[in-house]
């Protein structure tokens, strides 16, 4: 594993023999910050990765010393053909839907309310963090009854009103159930994702807030033209955090619908684990993982480039 | 005059309005968990938005009993203390080096932690068990604290990146004519203005040590040490689950997470970097 | 140098003796390695295995278990086992799946349901076979009985031998409200078959009275109904035919069942919400008066009643699933409900250690110890009586049994089968036609070839 990066290592040292003393002992400094993160993530995290990789060209039932016969690409072929596949990846896109147009605007909202000069803002802190905190079990259990449409709350209210016939079984019908999870989801990680936007709207220094009330600039167009760019940053933390979070969403969805029925409502991320696990293909499941993988990647760097251009 | 009165009365009216309306929607649900643990399974499967019939105080000792709750709790409050404490010393500094320096081989090292975030935990778990069996590391905190760790140290080396970049360079540069050392700079200037994204991310890494349950389902067995999440598979069994119990337990595990929230959320407040930049 | 000669020679014959001895003693064994298998007499000196399982601390089973683990470890104390267990389904199955992943992690002894999971597993040799510790204690095989034999067996594979242990065992029967069908006008000594029991629903259908309701959100209920139609319908071997695929799931024969549940589900016998219900609701709407029928395996009489006034009253009652077919009356779905499968890890003496646990928990009185905590059908003679009015009824039905199978798709060499069956089962609940079932099936079979 880290013999492929001896080379390069090598030249590495090499190139900073060359350089002065001070520039030597600065690029070890940094070097030394960085090491203890880099060197846990290659073993716990790349190492895997790299496993995973070399499963997904090859076919193995996940026992112990059964035989790991090479397929070359033939798991991707069948990964990308799979209809399956396909509608869970539509699934994944209605997060990344559902997180962009409805979690980020709402997270936002609540950072710029907790951070202002309301009264009873540590009580709303609360209340907003509150879902995540129940986790995700309870959350799912709740949801699911809520949702119940004989004696969920939903129903009755739809009865209470004299919408009866509105009511369908909204985990089990496709389409709309995984729009459910995708909501509860919304639901639960407002707060979270509003601790993140809060941390960013109060590093903005006070001076910059006066300036504002002496231009004149107040209230929504200080949000949209102050606020929101120096929050840049955070911005760009949360679409990509959002981006990789929806493609490996698992935990809410597993705990409301198990990704049923019939698979309508799962995941990438539940397809990975209940063909490894459940039907032991792990060449298959592997495939899934490293088209996950290179797609978030991509996605990532393109948002990164196209969206938010200056980066350094 | 009077017309900009009413206006701001009627902004700020709305703003209330929303505010409630938001912490009514996340926090009811709450309430049902608190309503549900005093029902008895019964009832809680037949109607779960009713107020109980009978208040069963018992689901609570129950879910002691089930779950050795307190011990559970305990175990969990340990490892995700031990897990944020890990994280932010190994993060900080890194985060610190990709914003600050321009080396070229940092700008590697933050597509590294961003493939970091990206993988799915599932695919991992062979190959953690097979470095587990060959350490020998069998039911160690230690191990699991630092597979936490290493999942946790994309996200967070992101987040504080992401912040540091944010922040005023002149902070540092000022730090530097000063006389400052790399580490200097680090401790003593940037870790008191980075207090919001600090907790922000203890807050984060908090909640995810206190709830995963992947990983301590495959690297803990043995149940002095299980964590909440481990725990609460008790309340099903092979066929039913009890929910009461289960409910309570939701409750009680709840109160720690509240009390660690609510202390370290009075660090995210406007106005710390009043003053900073004038220095 | 005489009288070392005849040392020698004394030395030499008493050997002779010894040896001729111990082949005696060892029961006619011509083999060296007898006593490999005598795991009685074995010395044990700090000996840990590891015991995967689904027991669960909540339920009534539970510290009933956990009492034999404590026994044993009292009994030998050069032996510790240590224990994981996990009672959710999923979990369960992910640990052991990554456990068994690598040699370093397996345990010693796998709490497993058979099928094709396992047969991968005996495929890599990595069950033990019990049979010669069988020949070795032919007492400790007399003390099984037939409702086990199903999981221990592999032939069907292609593999000789007798793998696993067989510990509680479950028969899929029907249960009634006495009350409600008595209301009704209803004489549940008069449904014998599934026509029978069709007429049963359409009267109570008519009184407003809601015959089952099924909790198909665990579609593992629809996955039960399918295994035992099949076996009232075509006898118990379906199974092995639709296994080995001779039999298709597309085919007539299946379409038949299809339409069996189709019908009974548009009718609305079988559920007024069908996947809004999981299998715990279900039970509870049973348990207090809501439905008429349930079917249900018989762990479903050790489970907790305390409480429940129709339980207390003696009014719920055990019957044998109706038969289509009545060549196949006395074939049921049934069988054992757990199996412990020695994991051969390569160290003999926790192999060995990992059988004796086997015929320890397996022994007279610890399984009457067991079965009168929690009287649940057994897989191991039981000579002690014990269990309410609920479970003698249950046991009367067991011992009519001829011929006994577990679900349907264990006998699948495919080991998404159990899965993908279930899931287009669901379907019908969705209002799915029976072609569009037998399609998803064997477009699934094909998927994941």
């Amino acid at each position: 594993m880290g013999c492929s990066a001896c080379p390069l290592f090598l030249l590495g040292g090499i190139f900073v023999f060359f350089k002065s003393a001070k520039y030597r002992k600065s690029f070890l400094k940094s070097l030394l910050f960085v090491l203890p993160g880099v060197l846990i993530t290659l073993i716990f995290v790349i190492y895997p990765v790299l496993n995973t990789a070399w499963l997904s060209l090859n076919s193995w039932n996940g026992i112990g010393g059964a035989p790991v016969t090479w397929v070359g690409l033939q798991n991707y072929v069948k990964t990308l053909t799979s209809a399956k596949f396909w509608n869970s990846m539509l699934n994944a896109f209605y997060f990344m839907i559902g997180g962009f147009v409805v979690l980020m605007p709402i997270a936002f909202g609540m950072a710029l309310l907790v951070t202002s000069k309301m009264k009873g803002t540590k009580f709303f802190k609360a209340a907003y963090l509150m879902p995540v905190m129940l986790g995700t079990t309870a959350v799912g259990l709740m949801w699911t009854f809520l949702l119940n449409s004989n004696f969920g709350v939903l129903a009755q209210f739809l009865k209470a009103i004299g919408h009866g016939e509105w009511i369908i079984n909204w985990l089990a019908t496709p389409t709309v159930n995984i729009w459910c999870v995708v909501l509860v989801n919304e639901w639960m990680y407002a707060g979270y994702n509003m601790l993140i936007f809060a941390a960013g709207i109060v590093a903005i220094p006070d001076d910059v807030h006066d300036a504002a009330l002496l231009d004149g600039c107040t209230g929504i167009k200080k949000i949209i033209y102050i606020t929101v760019p120096l929050c840049k940053n955070m911005f760009m933390v949360f679409s990509t955090l959002c981006i990789t979070g929806c493609l490996k969403a698992f935990d809410i969805v597993w705990a409301m619908t198990n990704g049923g029925p019939m698979d309508s409502s799962a995941t990438p991320a539940v397809l990975l684990y209940t063909q490894g696990f459940q039907y032991k293909l792990m060449g298959r499941s592997g495939s899934i993982s490293i088209i996950l993988l290179v797609l978030g990647l991509v996605l990532s760097i393109l948002l990164n480039q196209i969206i938010f251009k200056e980066k350094d | 005059m009077k017309k900009s009165k009413t206006m701001k009365g009627l902004k700020s009216g709305a703003m209330y309005f929303i505010a409630i309306f938001m912490a009514v929607v996340t926090f009811f649900p709450l309430v049902v968990t608190l309503l549900s643990s005093f029902k008895t399974n019964e009832e809680i499967l037949l109607g779960m938005f009713s107020w109980p019939k009978v208040w069963n105080f018992s689901n609570y000792p129950e879910a002691i009993r089930i779950a050795s709750a307190f011990r559970a709790i305990g175990n969990s409050l340990l490892v995700a203390i031990a897990t944020l404490i890990v994280t932010v010393i190994i993060a900080m500094p890194a985060a610190y080096v990709i914003a600050r320096k321009s080396y070229k081989y940092l700008k590697g090292c933050y597509f590294l932690f961003m493939a970091g975030v990206m993988v799915p935990v599932h695919c991992t778990l062979v190959s953690v068990t097979k470095i587990s069996s060959a350490l020998g590391t069998k039911n160690s905190y230690v191990f699991m604290i630092l597979i936490y760790t290493a999942f946790n140290l994309s996200q967070a080396i992101f987040l504080f990146t992401g912040y540091i970049q944010g922040l005023d360079k002149g902070l540092d540069e000022a730090a530097k004519i000063d006389g400052c050392g790399d580490l200097r700079i680090l401790v003593q200037i940037l870790m008191p203005i980075c207090k919001p994204i600090l907790a922000t991310e203890a807050i984060l890494v908090f909640i995810y040590g206190y709830s995963e349950l992947i990983f301590s389902l495959i690297l803990i067995t043995d149940n002095a040490k299980y964590t909440i999440s481990r725990a609460m598979l008790n309340f099903t069994s092979n066929f039913t689950t009890d929910y009461g119990p289960q409910f309570a337990f939701v409750i009680m595990s709840m109160i720690p997470m509240m009390i660690i929230y609510l202390l370290l959320h009075e660090k995210v407040e406007a106005g710390m970097l009043a003053g900073a930049v004038k220095g | 140098m005489r009288m070392k000669k005849k040392l020698i020679a004394v030395l030499m014959s008493m050997a002779m003796l010894a040896s001729t001895g111990s082949v005696c003693f060892a029961a006619d064994k011509s083999d060296d390695s007898a006593t490999d298998y005598d795991v009685e007499n074995r010395e044990y000196k700090d000996v840990t295995i590891t015991l995967h399982t689904r027991w669960d601390e909540a339920d009534t089973s539970g510290p009933l278990y956990q009492a034999i683990v404590d026994g044993f470890m009292e009994k030998y104390p050069g032996i510790k086992v240590e224990t994981i267990q996990i009672p959710t389904e999923s979990e369960w199955l992910n640990s052991e799946s990554v456990l068994m992943a690598d040699k370093s992690s397996m345990p010693n002894i796998i709490v497993e349901y058979g099928g094709s999971r396992v047969a991968g597993y005996v495929q890599q040799d990595l069950i033990v076979n019990m049979d010669p510790y069988y020949e070795q204690y032919p007492e400790w095989k007399e003390r099984f009985n037939a409702l086990g034999e199903g999981m221990t067996d592999y032939t069907a594979y292609g593999y000789e031998g007798t793998y696993g242990v067989p510990f509680t065992a479950y028969e899929v029967m029907l249960f009634y409200n006495e009350d409600i069908l008595k209301a009704n006008d209803i004489d549940p000594a008069s449904i014998k078959s599934w026509d029978d029991l069709m007429s049963a629903c359409e009267k109570l259908k008519a009184n407003g009275v809601q015959p089952f309701e099924m909790g198909e959100k665990d579609d593992y209920r629809f996955g039960h109904l399918h295994s035992v139609l099949n076996y009232k319908t075509y006898g118990c071997d379906m199974a092995e035919k639709l296994g080995s695929r001779e039999v298709a799931y597309d085919g007539d024969e299946q379409k038949e069942i299809y339409t069996m549940i189709k019908d009974a589900t548009d009718k609305g016998y079988l559920g007024t919400n069908l996947l809004g219900n999981d299998d715990g609701q279900e039970r509870s709407i049973f348990n207090t008066g809501g439905s008429a029928f349930l079917f249900m395996g018989t762990w479903f009489c050790a489970e907790d009643h305390t409480g429940l006034e129709l339980f207390d009253n003696q009014k719920i009652h055990a019957m044998r699933f109706p038969y289509v077919n009545a060549d196949y009356e006395f074939d049921d779905m049934g069988g054992g409900n757990e199996a412990y499968y020695v994991v051969d890890t390569g160290d003999a003496d926790e192999v060995a250690a990992s059988v004796l646990f086997m015929k320890y928990m397996t022994s007279e009185d610890v399984v009457n110890t067991f079965y009168e905590g929690y009287p649940a059908p057994m897989s191991v003679n039981v000579t002690t009586e014990a269990g309410d009015y609920l479970t003698k009824e249950a046991n009367d039905v067991i011992a009519g049994t001829k011929e006994v199978r577990g679900d349907i798709e264990n006998y699948d060499s495919a080991t998404h089968m159990i899965n993908t069956v279930r899931q287009a089962l669901q379907g019908i609940a969705m209002g799915n036609s029976v072609d569009e079932v037998g399609k998803t099936i064997t477009d699934l079979i094909s998927e994941y070839e």
